[in-house]
């Protein structure tokens, strides 16, 4: 009887999270419909995309941290790289968005790959420390080689823009918005891949492994294909919103690309919500986005300060984050909260 | 082609400024040796030991011996502050929560930093004597630092191996509960390792703005040298850490004369990468 409760208890938690997840992707497909007829609702897309490439990266990391238990430190990598992919296509080739898009996250998940047989034999701090330095050094290549615009970075001129086209407006006027709903179909990929490892046997082998990654392997989990592909479909989403990121500014700088501040606001967000939820993400990219920019506006001197006490509190009382904090509170949530 | 000349002058930079470098890492090494704890606020304190000569020196009119001194100090007794508040509650926890709460420390020491200070690159006034080897000119400051680092590796090497606290140390390292029943105070061991680790980086972020021009963010640079060399070095080994950083500093100043000078960070996470794919255990035998 207690086997058919705690299954029936799921399959409402299951239930419920598509519900949110649905709920999520329909009300940011509202305001960007919304913002195209009002003028004042603009201010919103204009956060909602600064949001949206946050949780893009939370997305992919909650998969190789959270589900995965390995600590990327740098996984604003795949968004650089997946912005300069897309950026060398427009500038050279005069490829449009949609393509640029698909290949970046093409060439951010061989990258991943590639990057994987190296990192992915270490484990815990040397894992993270490595991962920074693939970020940094993917800056500083691409601050040296002139292909890539070197410090100057690559610009796409106006010109580029003329064949854009959305509701009534076009060129540079539309790239706001098409942007917005790239950046929509880019969380939607996310959540959805996010659910797949959520409640797949692959998801649950890579449990296994960040719970105790000998034990894994001795049951019969190959954890070295898991990981690797758990760390390919982790650079999927940030690899997306990096190419939407290039194309909506019109210019890829090294150092806004292959950010390490970017790495930690997506860490710190997988922490807040709860490391290894679906749920989770959403709360902690989106508690994360509204402390940020409220604490930006009222005190932008002390951010910082600020920014880090509140880290430090997390790391010392909230271990879990509050999704994982609220399940821990009560059996009942546990099951209802994925 | 490199010229023998030139050659001799990459070497002797790269051993003066690798010191340094050794130096730096050895904080880290040791914290993370000791404590387990990968502190990622290593960077911040190297900046914030620049800011406090700088304070004390140009903006109070110390002398600036006595601010170099006080500068250095002062990272012992952050760290045995910054241990309470930061460290001691998340020890033996998940590794996620040590890293995330040392680099909280990091960021209100940066944020302090840049509230104050901006982004303006700051120097010390120091003399600018140097001497030429090879056509490389090292600046005398420099030398000095270098010397001061390897007396102070090999200071850290006889402490921990040679004194009754180093004992204490390396039995905390061995078995927490195994050297609390023998009578060590492991909390204060622990407290004083890492205050210790911060008096490295303080001195090494001391001696380092002697000699280069620095803001908020220089120590971010330093603080990835110092992983580069800690997993070249091994853990908790000082000796190791010095000879880590000296190769590191050959390595980059050669590149920098072999191809651009901006060339030369990418050395040291190519050397990392290598590093940790082929003996993550470093060269050097562990603590």
């Amino acid at each position: 009887m207690e086997a058919a409760r705690i299954v029936s208890e799921l399959r409402k938690g299951r239930y419920i999270t598509n519900i949110i997840v649905a709920a999520v992707i329909v009300l940011l497909l509202g305001l960007g419909i919304g913002s195209i007829y009002s003028e004042s609702l603009a201010y919103y897309r204009e956060t909602l995309t600064t949001f949206m490439v946050l949780l893009s990266v939370v997305l992919g990391l909650n998969i190789i941290l959270g589900y995965t238990g390995y600590v990327s430190f740098g996984h604003a990598v795949f968004f650089g790289i997946g912005g300069y992919t897309a950026m060398v296509l427009m500038y050279y080739y005069g490829v449009n968005i949609y393509l640029a898009m698909i290949a970046a996250a093409l060439v951010a998940m061989a990258t991943a790959y590639l990057v994987g047989l190296i990192v992915l034999r270490l484990r815990g701090a040397y894992f993270a420390i490595a991962t920074i330095a693939v970020l940094e050094a993917s800056r500083v290549i691409a601050e040296n080689i002139n292909y890539l615009g070197g410090s100057e970075g690559l610009q796409l001129p106006a010109t580029y823009y003329r064949g854009y086209h959305i509701a009534g407006y076009s060129g540079l006027m539309a790239v706001h918005y098409i942007a917005y709903f790239l950046l929509v179909a880019t969380i939607t990929v996310g959540l959805l891949l996010n659910l797949y490892v959520s409640r797949s046997k692959f998801g649950a082998g890579l449990r296994a492994i960040r719970e105790d990654e000998d034990a894994a392997e001795a049951i019969g989990v190959d954890t070295w294909k898991y990981k690797t592909l758990a760390y390919v479909l982790s650079a999927i989403p940030p690899a997306l919103a990096g190419a939407v990121i290039a194309w909506k500014r019109m210019i890829v700088l090294p150092g806004e690309f292959f950010n390490l501040e970017l790495s930690i606001k997506a860490i710190i967000s997988v922490m807040l919500g709860g490391s290894g939820t679906v749920t989770g993400t959403l709360v902690g990219a989106a508690t994360y986005h509204a402390v940020e920019t409220s604490f930006l506006t009222s005190f932008p001197s002390f951010h910082l300060i600020i920014f880090g006490a509140a880290i430090a509190a997390i790391a010392e009382f909230l271990p879990m984050g509050v999704i994982g904090w609220l399940r821990l509170r009560s059996a009942k949530l546990r099951f209802l909260l994925e | 082609m490199v010229s023998p000349e030139l050659l001799l002058g990459g070497l002797t930079a790269g051993l003066v400024v690798g010191s340094l470098y050794g130096l730096a890492a050895l904080g880290l090494s040791i914290i993370w040796g000791i404590l387990r704890v990968v502190n990622l606020s290593h960077g911040a304190v190297i900046a914030l030991s620049m800011y406090v000569a700088y304070l004390l020196s140009v903006e109070y009119g110390y002398p600036l011996l006595a601010s170099v001194l006080i500068s250095i100090f002062f990272g012992f007794v952050l760290g045995m502050v910054a241990y309470y508040l930061f460290v001691h509650k998340v020890l033996g926890g998940p590794e996620l929560a040590s890293l995330l709460s040392t680099f909280g420390f990091g960021l209100i020491i940066l944020g302090t930093l840049q509230l104050k200070f901006g982004g303006i690159a700051r120097t010390l006034p120091v003399t600018t004597a140097t001497i030429e080897v090879g056509h490389v000119p090292i600046r005398m400051v420099q030398v000095v630092g270098a010397v001061i680092a390897i007396a102070v590796a090999i200071a850290a090497y006889l402490l921990i191996y040679r004194t009754w606290f180093g004992r204490a140390v390396r039995a905390v390292v061995m078995n927490q509960e195994a050297a609390a029943l023998m009578g060590v105070n492991v909390t204060k061991v622990l407290m004083l390792s890492f205050a210790l680790g911060l008096l490295f980086a303080s001195t090494a972020g001391t001696l380092l703005a002697l000699s280069y021009s620095f803001t908020p963010e220089t120590g971010s640079m330093y603080e990835l040298y110092s992983f580069t060399i800690v997993v070249l070095g091994g853990l908790g080994n000082p000796l190791g850490s010095l000879i880590g950083g000296i190769i590191l500093g050959i390595a980059e100043q050669l590149t920098s004369i072999v191809a651009s000078g901006s060339w030369g960070p990418l050395v040291a996470f190519v050397l990392l990468l290598v590093m940790l794919v082929i003996k993550p255990t470093g060269l050097f035998a562990k603590l």
